[in-house]
């Protein structure tokens, strides 16, 4: 390319650095294993896990004496987070994450009155054996119940 | 430098603000209209999250950020980046747009992120925001350029912000097949990794179609496949420096992406943002210098027509 159309020398410095930073940082995310968003390893679906069967592990409410799905699935991500935490947690720590999610319930409640009113809430694990013909996929294979928490055992 | 003609292609403020249009105006469009990709759309329901839930990012751990958030911040960020967005769709005061586009990006697409589970999807849109913002987008194809701007005539400076934007998805890609090698090794093509996530995919994400299940079963097929994904990702950066490979190479990518959103429930919306800097916005071909009678020089530019 000509000259006359290449940025000045100063231009085309500050580009490449700002480009080699870009660059630098997802390779040092790489290095230190570690996720630096908005910058990513982009290692999803890396892991070469696989099985027979497919896993998962859900929270369900506790309403009446039945299973319902709560109505944060529409926000997966805090539940994420719970799930993760509730599965290695000491009991405290479990207490006190149910019962910020039984008053965070609550609190959609009191704006939405069609949702249930919870007593608590249960973990489950969900298995499914893998079938190409997807037979039972709407329903698990095994359903095994990890945690239970119900509203008036969780005290103040 | 031997990078120069890699980064800075030649093109017009008209076709770099067009690029710059399409990509904001189909953000606003993903983001705020139909608020698929992320959750952004449904910000102002994260504000009475528990603090205890909270699991932060680096970035949101360095800026001290922490649940509670008022509704009415949360609902206010969300409209200032509609704002942002719209704004710099239309070119209006177009590197103040561009720049509070990624700012606000960057509270209102990670902080739903800051849960316990990551999504990569926004990365590349957010980046290139931030390319936009210090890149002369706003020279051409904008309210500014009709209002006061003038272009310059240096076609590589309308043509970097393109190319980086390249540049940066095709690293990404590249460090997708690269993670695949170096977390599970050979393992991902030899084993039937690939058809256990096709599989089990539909367990999880309730994928459209299951055209791909019969093929899961046979293992001659579907390894060579996971080889083609992995060679696939390591070799799209090819594409930045032959014209013919990038003609195969991101079609390829694209409908890889389009294929796994299909056959197992994964979509990459925000990738369409990324493959818009793949359209013909660069001149095809090195230009003519632009001479005086076209275009009235800049200072700079008679110095050197000068020498």
């Amino acid at each position: 390319m000509s000259d006359t159309l290449l940025p000045s020398r100063g231009r085309r410095r500050f580009v490449l650095a700002g480009l080699g930073i870009v660059l630098l940082l997802h390779v040092g995310g790489v290095v230190v294993d570690k996720e630096l968003w908005p910058l990513s390893r982009y290692a999803m679906y890396s892991s070469t896990h696989q099985a027979d069967t497919w896993q998962t592990v859900k929270l369900v409410g506790l309403a009446g004496g039945q299973t319902v799905d709560l109505p944060g699935e529409q926000l997966p991500l805090p539940h994420t987070a719970i799930i993760a935490r509730l599965t290695d947690a000491s009991d405290d720590v479990r207490r006190a994450l149910c019962g910020d999610l039984l008053a965070w319930h609550d609190r959609r409640r009191a704006d939405d009155p069609t949702l249930p009113a919870l007593d608590g809430v249960r973990l489950e694990r969900f298995t499914w054996n893998l079938d190409t013909t997807l037979a039972n996929v709407t329903t698990p294979d095994d359903r095994e119940v990890l945690l239970e928490l119900r509203r008036d055992a969780l005290g103040d | 430098m031997a990078i120069d003609p890699v980064i800075f292609r030649g093109s017009s403020p008209t076709r770099l603000g067009m690029f710059r249009a399409a990509f904001f105006g189909l953000a606003f469009v993903f983001y705020v209209v139909l608020g698929i990709g992320s959750h952004s759309a449904h910000i102002a329901e994260f504000a009475d999250t528990p603090a205890s839930w909270w699991a932060p990012m680096v970035l949101f751990e360095a800026l001290g950020i922490t649940p509670p958030f008022s509704p009415a911040l949360l609902h206010g960020v969300f409209i200032a980046w509609a704002l942002a967005l719209f704004a710099a769709a239309v070119g209006l005061m177009t590197r103040t747009s561009c720049a509070m586009a990624f700012l606000l990006g960057l509270f209102v697409l990670g902080m739903p992120l800051n849960f316990g589970k990551l999504n990569h999807s926004d990365t590349i849109p957010l980046i290139a925001m931030l390319v936009f913002a210090f890149g002369r987008s706003g020279d051409g194809f904008s309210v500014d350029a009709l209002l006061r701007k003038r272009p310059t005539d240096v076609a590589g400076e309308y043509g970097w912000p393109i190319q980086f934007i390249r540049v940066v998805g095709c690293m990404a890609f590249f460090l997708a097949g690269f993670a695949k090698l170096y977390h599970g090794g050979l393992d991902w093509i030899t084993t039937d990794r690939l058809a256990y996530l096709l599989v089990s995919h539909h367990y999880s994400h309730a994928p459209l179609v299951s055209w791909a299940l019969p093929f899961t079963e046979h293992a001659w097929l579907m390894r060579p496949m996971a080889a083609g994904v992995i060679v696939l990702e390591l070799c799209v950066p090819l594409a930045l420096i032959n014209r013919r490979l990038a003609l195969i190479l991101i079609p390829a990518m694209a409908a890889s992406q389009l294929g796994f959103g299909l056959c197992m429930g994964v979509w990459f919306w925000p990738y369409a943002l990324y493959y818009l800097a793949w359209l013909p916005w660069q001149q095809p071909t090195v230009p003519a210098p632009i001479t005086a009678q076209t275009v009235a020089p800049t200072p700079d530019t008679a110095a050197v027509l000068a020498a």
